[in-house]
């Protein structure tokens, strides 16, 4: 043993462990009989991450082709059927629009130009608008 | 990760070199059930040489492939729990001690007194008792082949040393009364 001081229990329990070791090994199973390798363990073990790996890719391929194919007609379809989709968006109005024609709606429905006030007072009688034209 | 052909065969070499070392160990974590023990260290031999096991290098590949056998033995264990009742395992060791051949008697009545009390005392002090007196390992790879601290291997092992020398001297006056 190592580094160890050897006791009279140790020596003896040496001994007693050595016997066991050698009536062991002497009746231990050949190791072809136990390294044998089955067939199935060698091929699907390694390519078992192999086929979940091509099963994910091929997953991905298919997922990113249905969308493609999904969104032809967004991307690459007809042009025309785009136009009409195009304005049919932009002309159509809810029966229930009327609802929402709410005073002061104009203001978010259109851009200020850069001078030009939301708010349009009436100075000395004319909108700024007209006091620009005067001056003009 | 797969071997190549030639790392395959230096390792089944070194596998080879072990094999009757490594089966001494199987058969320790196995209570010295013969057929569990071929099955464990199988499962552990198939680990490393398919790579499901990748030695690292950190230790003695000795040390290491001890570490697997002792975890397959463990898993294996676990499997065959649910799959068989105890008795079975049980008469199993009895059956594989008694067929075994033996040429002397006295060395044999010694060698089953020592598995006997051996099987008496705490699992992990089985263990590191095998693993230093059977296989001449120091307590420290005991350690590290059981995956506890060298503080905790010398502790079982000076307490397994002690029951098991009690339990050796109690059967040595126990025969001598029966004489």
């Amino acid at each position: 043993m190592k580094g160890r001081r050897m006791s009279v229990h140790d020596d003896d329990l040496k001994t007693r462990f050595r016997e066991l070791r050698a009536h062991i090994e002497a009746t231990a199973p050949r190791f072809d009989a136990i390294s044998k390798v089955p067939s199935s363990s060698m091929t699907t073990l390694a390519p078992r991450r192999m086929l979940l790996r091509q099963a994910a890719i091929v997953t991905l391929v298919a997922m990113g082709a249905g969308s493609l194919y999904w969104t032809r007609g967004y991307i690459g379809g007809n042009q025309a059927d785009l136009r009409y989709t195009e304005a049919a968006i932009v002309k159509w109005t809810s029966p229930t629009d009327f609802l929402l024609q709410t005073p002061g709606r104009e203001l978010t429905a259109t851009v200020p130009a850069l001078f030009e006030s939301v708010v349009q007072p009436r100075v000395f009688g004319r909108t700024h608008t007209e006091r620009t034209e005067v001056v003009r | 990760m797969s071997f190549s052909e030639a790392e395959r065969t230096e390792l089944g070499r070194e596998l080879e070199r072990l094999h009757a070392e490594s089966y001494g160990w199987a058969l320790a974590c196995c209570a010295h059930d013969a057929e569990n023990a071929a099955d464990a260290l199988q499962a552990a031999y198939v680990k490393v040489l398919t790579g499901a096991a990748r030695f690292g290098g950190r230790s003695s590949l000795r040390t290491w492939l001890f570490g697997v056998i002792r975890l397959t033995a463990l898993e294996e264990h676990r499997r065959n729990a649910r799959q068989r009742p105890l008795d079975a395992r049980s008469q199993n060791a009895i059956v594989a001690s008694n067929n075994l051949p033996d040429g002397d008697a006295e060395i044999a009545e010694r060698r089953e007194r020592l598995m006997n009390a051996i099987a008496t005392l705490a699992p992990r002090q089985r263990e590191v008792l095998h693993l230093v007196f059977y296989h001449d390992i120091s307590i420290a790879e005991a350690a590290v082949i059981m995956g506890i601290s060298v503080g905790s291997a010398r502790q079982h092992y000076s307490r397994g040393k002690e029951n098991l020398s009690e339990m050796l001297r109690y059967e040595r006056q126990e025969d001598v009364r029966a004489r």
